[in-house]
């Protein structure tokens, strides 16, 4: 009889478990991300290109939160991820900064115990000779491609990337070894 | 006999109880039937102009309080967004469509971009911005969200922005008051 009861009691709960948070919103936005990528396990290399900050932030699901996130990738055409990129942030105290460092895939991510910035804050990428530095500041935003969307258009400059087009062309750059495909996802980051 | 009269009393509260539901439904189908929309109907607003919102002829380390705006307010994360109230359009935030084919972060803020921002700016509370524009004295700007949000003296997701008096603070307040310091616009330019 108890289990009789019960029973309805935990599926209701366990489906309302499934949800994340109960914000249909953030669940669509999370849902919208799909799922891992076959060879690809979660962790540091994974969903390059995609909004971090939509399962690493306060609402979850993911157990760590980003205060800043994001994939740096080579060209505007050549969406491979590019490694240890310096990424400068500062932020609008000008006096708290933090410097960041892409993986192979090209992300990098801060932590709240790294760096809490506090917004506006603007942003420097820089390899080598290479590098540019953001036109606007990022007024609120804690992940580059929930405004670096693919492919540009009017609400979008399209991916982060490092060198311009020219540059781009002349095909120099040879990705490192990696343990997953450092290409662009394509997921969620792009439309 | 005492059945015959409640029976008769029953008729005329019958009528009554009848009547008064027309009644009420009547009077609810009148309260909710409003006159044809005019299409040539419009509300007035009292605004600065366009003009001085755009800046024109202006001189080295000037700005419009247009370009302010894009600039402090417009980034593709805040007012930058297609869905958000105060829409705002820019070189840096987001393009106009079906206008120029332009992307975030390129080509300069067009004409069409520059009205679709006054208007919006005009347009977010009509009514007040009308009283602060033609009685300041008795309707402060503190009265507007344009300037309330910036300032954090209501809620803002953006947080603060402005304080009382700095440059940008004043490239609003002085548009609004009518005499447009086109100087503060540009130097609140000039801040990264």
């Amino acid at each position: 009889m108890l289990a009789r009861t019960l029973l309805p009691l935990a599926m209701v709960s366990a489906a309302l478990l499934g949800s994340c948070t109960g914000d249909p919103v953030h669940d669509n936005l999370v849902n919208s991300l799909g799922g891992e990528i076959n060879g690809v396990p979660q962790g540091q290399y994974h969903r390059a290109g995609q909004p971090c900050g939509v399962c690493h932030g306060e609402q979850g699901p993911a157990k760590t939160i980003f205060t800043m996130s994001g994939t740096i990738f080579y060209g505007p055409t050549k969406a491979i991820g590019v490694d240890d990129v310096t990424v400068t942030m500062v932020d609008s105290l000008n006096s708290s900064s933090f410097t960041a460092h892409t993986n192979c895939v090209g992300n990098f991510f801060v932590t709240g115990e790294e760096w809490t910035p506090n917004f506006p804050v603007i942003v420097k990428i820089q390899k080598g000779g290479e590098g540019a530095t953001m036109v606007s500041h990022i007024g609120r935003e804690t992940s580059c491609s929930n405004c670096h969307k693919d492919p540009p258009y009017y609400d979008s400059q399209g991916h982060v990337h490092l060198v311009n087009q020219t540059v781009e062309n002349q095909n120099l750059y040879t990705p490192p070894a990696c343990p997953v495909n450092p290409v662009q996802t394509g997921v969620g980051g792009a439309r | 006999m005492r059945r015959e009269r409640i029976a008769s009393l029953r008729k005329p509260l019958a009528s009554m109880a009848a009547a008064l539901v027309f009644a009420m439904a009547a009077a609810s189908m009148t309260g909710s039937c409003a006159s044809t929309p005019d299409s040539n109907r419009v509300t007035q607003i009292i605004a600065p102009t366009y003009e001085s919102f755009k800046g024109v002829n202006l001189g080295t380390g000037q700005a419009g309080v247009s370009a302010y705006i894009e600039k402090r307010c417009g980034t593709l994360d805040c007012h930058g967004q297609a869905g958000r109230p105060l829409r705002i359009y820019g070189r840096i935030g987001l393009r106009f469509p079906d206008d120029a084919d332009n992307v975030p972060g390129q080509a300069g803020t067009t004409e069409t971009e520059l009205r679709a921002n006054y208007e919006s700016v005009i347009g977010l509370e009509p009514e007040v911005l009308s009283q602060v524009v033609a009685d300041p004295t008795n309707s402060p700007p503190t009265r507007l969200l344009l300037v309330k949000k910036p300032r954090l003296l209501e809620r803002h997701k953006g947080g603060q922005v402005v304080i009382a008096g700095d440059d940008g603070d004043t490239c609003l307040t002085s548009w609004l008051a009518g005499a447009t310091d086109y100087g503060k616009c540009g130097s609140a330019l000039q801040v990264p």
